[in-house]
């Protein structure tokens, strides 16, 4: 079961993960209600448990936000103070009691994943277009047009994933997160690199 | 004499610039629909591959439900929103796009967005759009259906 934990304290956030993945939870950390939003968006996590005080957004605005965009997956409030309690699931009190927690916790049963229909001739279809892309990934980085270039890297990263070709999605999300950091004179190394991480991706 | 009552398709429209997505798209929605407990199963589906054909669609169409894609070749997916939302306001419109930053999201609900899929493209993602469509959409008003044949 893979649960969200959106806490800034950090030290509460390790104990908290070392506790839970003691019992086999998952967890992943985030230390502010924005970053708690584009990862619950994900909808891989089966919980949500979510610190009100929080810097960016606030513990309440972020389960708002989700519950406004449909998001309709338990979500815990963990607070010292008295919390309304709508559009929450369950309210803890801090300092958070772990016997309770772990009975708490319990309630909540992992949410069965969604297979995406994906017929293999559309499976094929993406793949020889993939080829192309990575293809002409290769002419643009020879002449060095690196707008064309990151806007196919981008289109990649949206879509391969969703086509069964997860490893390619994720290294094009590398590579889009990287770029603003990578000094000019190495960009084309590091394109290099990125197009034979693709090939070894095997695009059978 | 019964009098026949006009049943009122739904209409999906799907805008990306990529034939694909709108594919795999398309496929799980339709497969969605026939295995989830949804209300509303029967749609028409149109698609677009840019701003300018969205825009056409879906003024001629006036769907119940758009997939928009923010990053589109000829403009903005936002600017469009605007557009659809005007054309017909109780439009339930979501937004897809590869960027999850924040600012992407509230900036759709800002401009009149139901949701926001964050590609790439899941099943949980598109089902949990489908369930927030049934709901919002089972509580719009019901307009009452004209009768195809008036009695004299």
């Amino acid at each position: 079961m893979n649960l969200l934990f959106a806490e800034d304290d950090e030290l509460l956030a390790q104990l908290f993960q070392l506790q839970a993945e003691i019992l086999g939870y998952q967890v992943l950390w985030v230390a502010n209600g924005d970053l708690a939003v584009q990862q619950a968006l994900s909808y891989q996590f089966d919980l949500l448990l979510m610190d009100i005080q929080m810097p960016v957004m606030d513990g309440i605005s972020a389960m708002q936000l989700l519950r406004q965009l449909g998001y309709d997956r338990p979500i815990i409030a963990m607070s010292a103070e008295e919390v309304p309690a709508t559009g929450f699931d369950l309210v803890l009190k801090k300092p958070l009691q772990w016997p309770e927690l772990q009975q708490q916790l319990a309630k909540f049963k992992a949410i069965p994943s969604i297979e995406l229909e994906l017929p293999t001739e559309l499976k094929e279809a993406y793949l020889a277009h993939a080829k192309q892309l990575v293809q002409q990934l290769a002419t643009l980085a020879e002449q060095q047009n690196w707008i064309d270039f990151m806007a196919i890297v981008h289109q990649l990263k949206g879509s391969a994933a969703s086509f069964d070709l997860a490893p390619l999605g994720q290294l094009a999300d590398q590579l889009q997160k990287e770029w603003k950091t990578i000094p000019a004179g190495q960009r084309t190394e590091r394109a290099t690199y990125f197009l034979e991480q693709c090939k070894a991706c095997k695009l059978k | 004499m019964q009098t026949k009552v006009k049943v009122r398709e739904q209409k999906i429209l799907l805008v990306d610039d990529l034939e694909y997505n709108r594919q795999l798209l398309r496929n799980n929605l339709t497969a969605l629909f026939s295995k989830e407990k949804l209300r509303y199963r029967a749609f028409n589906y149109f698609q677009a591959h840019n701003a300018s054909t969205a825009l056409l669609t879906f003024s001629q169409q006036l769907p119940e439900l758009v997939f928009l894609d923010i990053e589109l070749p000829d403009g903005s997916g936002l600017e469009l929103l605007k557009r659809f939302k005007e054309l017909k306001p109780e439009c339930f419109v979501v937004m897809v796009s590869g960027v999850s930053t924040l600012e992407n999201v509230k900036t759709s609900i800002a401009s009149g967005a139901a949701s926001f899929i964050v590609k790439p493209f899941t099943g949980d993602k598109i089902l949990a759009v489908l369930k927030q469509f049934d709901r919002y959409y089972n509580k719009l008003p019901k307009v009452i259906e004209e009768p195809l044949i008036q009695k004299p």
